[in-house]
């Protein structure tokens, strides 16, 4: 067993879609729609081993039930109806009668909140199965719930393990969501009393024989200082336990940024931090810009997605974040040697590149015929995408739902970067289980993926009839995570941008709330980061040094 | 307009007056929240929040902070009284009561004219005078078992019904006695200051919650409960009379190096590697199976009747299923990713001394138990470790029924376990039910005000009618005429008599023949709390805002 532990904080959105996906791999019997999917992809399914991202355990009535192996830390109205998500059923609403204290015996006030409505896509899960036992072919046309959608628990279709869902008070309205210092202190009173590493960490880690990771994907702003306050002390019970980070940055580039201006400084500041903090803790860390700095481009042609909405933005992020890390999550014999600690310390052969970076491409259409230019890069901010990129010192691609003729194409085009940049440095991998869209997905697919290439598996001559709208179940995929020296940029921008608060007083250190000291400190290590990604070049030197004169 | 408003026009600002008037608003908003909570009269809330969970309290430090407090007078307040508890584990509700009462009675002076900071140098006075007051008004005795039992009572008596509270309080105070470090050596010779006793440590107190059953199985385990067991089939759920070996070492493959895996030349190469790994950790089961062979193969004792010893192995890292096989052919039952706290726990209970490595282990090393055994509920697993000899920790087990029970007793246990350990460590006792507020009262406008020169006496006076409140709230929450109670508490406390107020019949009555007490520490830090805040609120002269909510429009939380 190889199993993996995935700690969410503040990106339960994140989760829910993955989470998502990846249960609609399983195999279940007594489900109709499981069995529909069981005739045209029985092997596909069997290649992905359940037990490493979820462990069985009792539902309610005693039968077996499996939850994923994911402890989620949001603020409390984040989590919206947690009877959706809550495998215990806690969360159903009780009435003041049944609640009689047998504890007390004088009076009892009940303060209530307005219960939050059941949202629309569970009524449509409750009557779709309905419908599919009357009907065998799932002929009505998909609906989007995006309106709907208000919490991340109004689309899972998973249930969690209630030890997993840890919610955690909010922020008074006035207080600022970026604090480093408030981070740690947030960490540091909840830890004693409500032990989120003894008491929830570790069972989940009890219930595994031999952890293959942990795959941590936070969001910088809000929980940048938690998350490492966490998995420091994390780092002390597992030392060589292999994390895997994705961590989600705030909308700032730090590219055009001053650091004069305190209300944009203090958010960049924070994600040098947070990337620093990780980093200091080995993790291999891919680093993942805000979606509202997405260029449209082909990589989302066929697709009408608003970025800006959370729904949206972490189905298209979570599809990659969900492809790139599937060989960790196949069968033992199909993969050979996929571990997490074999992917990073391919990532980061050089011991000296912390920071990697996802790109992919969603347009199945256009992805066999203009490769290079189909993909996207998240991880960097857009105004570092024109520049041409050097070769990778290491590379780690993925084409998952190709046909035959499709993987031939991009083994040709492969086949023509093979003199610069090979195996081992590149490792490109084909898997046959396309990237499966559960009705929670957001159907954003426009008519020219239905058209534009064999998506429906089953439905195929159908299209024509319906053109505009059937449901669309799984997609083709391109992902690749790859440590660039173009992450060297980016570097550079924060170590400049870190050099400029540390040398002038103007507030943003003392706004974070961090030592002053360990700022230079996390200024210096990204000088040599910019320096092991940059190459012996050595003109970062004197920049440097001209910077620090001035 | 302010100047802020110049630079910032979305920029509010309130001054003076009105910025008092802010805070004391906020402050008495905050204040009748949290008044009925008070006592053991007091009323249970239930929050129930949109998302249908369920949050039963009494305790003000939780209500606190599961409120969303937007209002920034009231979210200070809320954050000193939560940290009032964290220190000394009690007196939130009274510090928030004390601080509304504060500012509402420098409010009656300051609306005739007198300015706030002479209210304020007036609180200062004050609260000198009744810290020295507590500490003339403080009962150090001996403090025995009986008395102890009376202090939990008290404290668990406010957050659930009286029978559990009854049933509970000797559990609180064994707990605490077990835990109780020995005293000090005595100095060597004449002279030699005298070595202070260790604190009390809490957390060697183990609070396990079990959903099961009722409530009143909630009760005090002389052992440790483990929320773990054994992770495979054929290993022992009970053995008896057992060796335990506390363990912080991995039996679980790892790679050597977090690089070794990349660039392998061939499957057999990686094969190979693999094998050596697995060597490495087999020799370490191996060395714990050798010597458990060898300490559990003794003769027993020779006196007839002895039981067979066994071997139990309570490991802080993880123990993979290969390893868990080998250990169980042995006979050996074997626990993984014990609690870090438990490691430190075990050594209390069981003896023995934790092993980083499995070198040189030596049977003195090993801790024993005359019962370790294993309780399935649902899918959740405890192991049990019990008849030790001579615990130094111990288990408090909570069952109840439903999650929100569970809560609402362990709640109540921690104030209860606090209390005693305040009591203890205090070496002393205030008689409790408004005795010392009604005392301090009168103690403050008759003494004090007359060594405070000036108009400073308002403040003292202030001060002196703002801890009335106390009693005042306890008489209301027990459904009796506020004004009837404090007038015959004052006569009768005229005469010179320690006096609170009996809550069973709303008549004055002497809280230490009765048993009620309460803590020192909470007192003194009450009154260091509710006085900081209130100056600090009284002195404010602007308030700022350039922010989301307007100022002006929420004066509630």
């Amino acid at each position: 067993m190889r199993e993996i532990l995935y700690l969410h904080t503040g990106t339960s959105y994140l989760a829910a879609q993955f989470f998502n996906t990846s249960q609609s791999y399983f195999d279940y019997d007594d489900d109709p729609r499981g069995k529909e999917d069981s005739k045209n992809s029985a092997n596909d399914n069997v290649k992905v081993d359940h037990d490493i991202s979820f462990q069985e355990g009792q539902a309610r009535d005693g039968s077996i039930m499996y939850t994923p192996r994911a402890i989620l830390v949001d603020y409390k109205s984040k989590f919206g109806s947690i009877a959706n998500i809550d495998a215990s059923g806690s969360g159903q609403v009780i009435g003041d009668e049944e609640i009689s204290s047998t504890l007390w015996t004088g009076t009892v006030t009940s303060i209530r909140q307005d219960p939050i409505p059941r949202s629309s896509y569970h009524d449509f899960l409750d009557t779709e199965e309905d419908i599919q036992k009357d009907t065998e072919i799932n002929e009505q046309p998909p609906r989007d719930f995006t309106s709907s959608i208000s919490y991340w628990s109004d689309f899972s279709r998973v249930y969690y393990h209630p030890r997993g869902l840890y919610r955690l008070p909010d922020p008074a309205d006035w207080e600022r969501d970026v604090g480093w210092s408030k981070g740690i202190d947030k960490y540091r009173e909840l830890e004693p009393d409500h032990g989120l590493l003894d008491d929830v960490f570790r069972l989940f880690a009890e219930e595994c024989d031999l952890l293959q990771g942990l795959q941590l994907t936070l969001d910088a702003p809000s929980f940048g200082s938690f998350s490492f306050a966490l998995l420091n002390q994390l780092r002390d019970e597992y030392p060589k336990l292999p994390i895997l980070s994705f961590c989600a940055l705030s909308s700032l580039d730090p590219l055009d940024a001053s650091p004069d201006d305190v209300t944009r400084g203090i958010y960049i500041l924070n994600d040098a931090m947070t990337l620093h903090g990780l980093a200091s803790l080995s993790c291999q860390i891919i680093p993942l810009q805000h979606p509202s700095t997405w260029d449209k481009g082909p990589w989302c042609e066929d697709i009408v997605a608003d970025f800006l909405n959370p729904y949206h933005s972490s189905a298209l992020l979570s599809a990659h974040i969900e492809s790139i890390t599937l060989p960790l999550r196949l069968k033992q014999t199909l993969t050979g040697s996929s571990e997490m600690s074999t992917l990073i310390s391919h990532l980061n052969w050089r011991n000296d590149t912390p920071f990697s970076a996802l790109t992919g491409s969603f347009s199945p259409a256009s992805m066999v015929s203009n490769i290079a230019g189909s993909e996207f890069d998240f991880s960097h901010p857009s105004s570092l995408h024109k520049d041409v990129e050097a070769v990778p010192f290491a590379q780690r691609s993925l084409y998952r739902g190709l046909d035959s003729s499709e993987e031939r194409q991009v083994q040709e085009w492969i086949g023509e970067k093979q003199s610069t940049f090979r195996e081992p440095f590149h490792s490109c991998t084909f898997i046959d289980i396309a990237y499966s869209i559960p009705s929670s997905y957001p159907q954003f697919f426009t008519n020219r993926s239905l058209t534009g290439r064999k998506i429906l598996e089953s439905t195929s001559d159908k299209t024509i009839t319906k053109p505009c709208f059937t449901r669309v179940k799984s997609i083709p995929l391109y992902t690749s995570v790859r440590t660039t020296p173009r992450m060297g940029k980016l570097a550079k921008s924060y170590a400049q941008f870190i050099a400029g608060v540390a040398k002038r007083h103007t507030g943003v250190i003392e706004e974070l709330g961090i030592e002053r000291d360990a700022v230079r400190e996390t200024g210096e290590d990204w000088w040599k980061w910019v320096g092991s990604y940059e190459g012996e070049e050595g003109d970062e030197e004197d920049e440097r040094d001209i910077d620090e004169d001035d | 307009m302010s100047s802020i408003e110049l630079i910032n026009p979305k920029a509010e600002s309130v001054r003076r007056a009105q910025a008092l008037q802010v805070n004391t608003n906020g402050a008495m908003g905050l204040a009748t929240v949290v008044a009925s909570n008070l006592g053991p009269r007091g009323t249970l809330k239930m929050l129930v929040d949109g998302a249908g969970q369920i949050k039963l309290t009494k305790d003000g430090k939780v209500l606190l902070s599961e409120m969303q407090i937007q209002n920034p007078t009231a979210s200070m307040i809320a954050k000193t009284a939560v940290a009032q508890d964290d220190q000394v584990g009690d007196g939130t509700t009274s510090v928030v009561l004390l601080v509304g009462e504060l500012l509402k009675q420098a409010d009656r002076y300051i609306s005739e004219g007198v300015h706030p900071t002479v209210i304020a140098t007036g609180f200062d006075a004050a609260k000198k005078a009744a810290l020295a007051f507590l500490d003339s008004f403080k009962i150090s005795q001996k403090i025995d078992r009986t008395t102890l039992i009376n202090v939990a009572y008290t404290s668990l008596a406010t957050k659930i019904h009286p029978t559990l509270a009854k049933k509970l309080a000797p559990d609180v105070v064994d707990a605490v006695l077990a835990i109780q470090p020995p005293p000090p050596p005595p100095p060597l010779k004449d002279g030699d200051p005298v070595q202070p006793r260790d604190p009390i440590d809490l957390h060697m107190v183990e609070i396990m919650k079990m959903q099961h059953r009722t409530a009143s199985e909630t009760q005090l385990i002389r052992g440790l409960v483990l929320d773990h067991g054994g992770r495979h089939p054929d290993m022992p759920k009970r053995v008896e009379n057992a060796y335990i070996l506390t363990l912080n070492v991995s039996l679980e493959y790892e790679k050597t190096e977090i690089n070794s895996s990349f660039f392998y030349s061939s499957a057999e190469q990686r094969e190979k590697l693999v094998e050596s790994e697995r060597r490495f950790v087999d020799a370490k089961i191996k060395k714990i199976v050798d010597f458990k062979n060898l300490v559990c193969d003794q003769p027993v004792g020779g006196k007839k009747g002895d039981k067979p010893k066994n071997f139990v192995i309570i490991n802080q890292k993880g123990i993979d299923p290969l390893s868990l096989d080998i250990l169980a052919k042995n006979g050996i039952l074997a626990l993984r990713r014990a609690k870090r706290r438990n490691m430190e726990r075990l050594q209390l209970i069981a003896g023995g001394i934790a092993q980083n490595s499995v070198d040189d282990l030596t049977p003195d090393v090993l801790g024993w138990a005359g019962l370790v055994y294993e309780h399935t509920l649902g899918e959740e697993k405890y192991t049990f470790v019990e008849n030790v000899r001579d615990p130094k920790s111990v288990t408090v087990l909570i069952k109840g029924p439903n999650q929100h029970t569970i809560n609402q007793i362990h709640d109540a246990l921690r104030d209860g376990l606090r209390s005693v350990k305040n009591a203890v460590e205090d070496a002393s006792l205030i008689p409790g039910a408004g005795a010392f507020e009604i005392a301090c009262a009168h103690h403050l406008s008759t003494t004090t005000t007359k060594s405070v020169k000036g108009r400073a006496k308002m403040g003292v006076q202030a001060y002196a009618d703002a801890l009335l409140i106390i009693p005042k709230t306890l008489a209301r929450n027990g459904g009796y005429d506020v004004q009837d109670v404090v007038v015959s508490l004052q006569e009768e406390q005229a005469e010179g008599n320690v006096v609170g107020i009996d809550l069973q019949s709303g008549q004055p009555f002497d809280p230490t023949v009765e048993g009620i007490w309460d803590n020192y520490r909470v007192k003194r830090q009450m009154l260091h709390s509710c006085s900081v805040i209130a100056v600090n609120l009284l002195s404010t002269d602007e308030i700022l805002r350039a922010g989301r909510t307007s100022l002006k429009a929420d004066n509630q939380q």
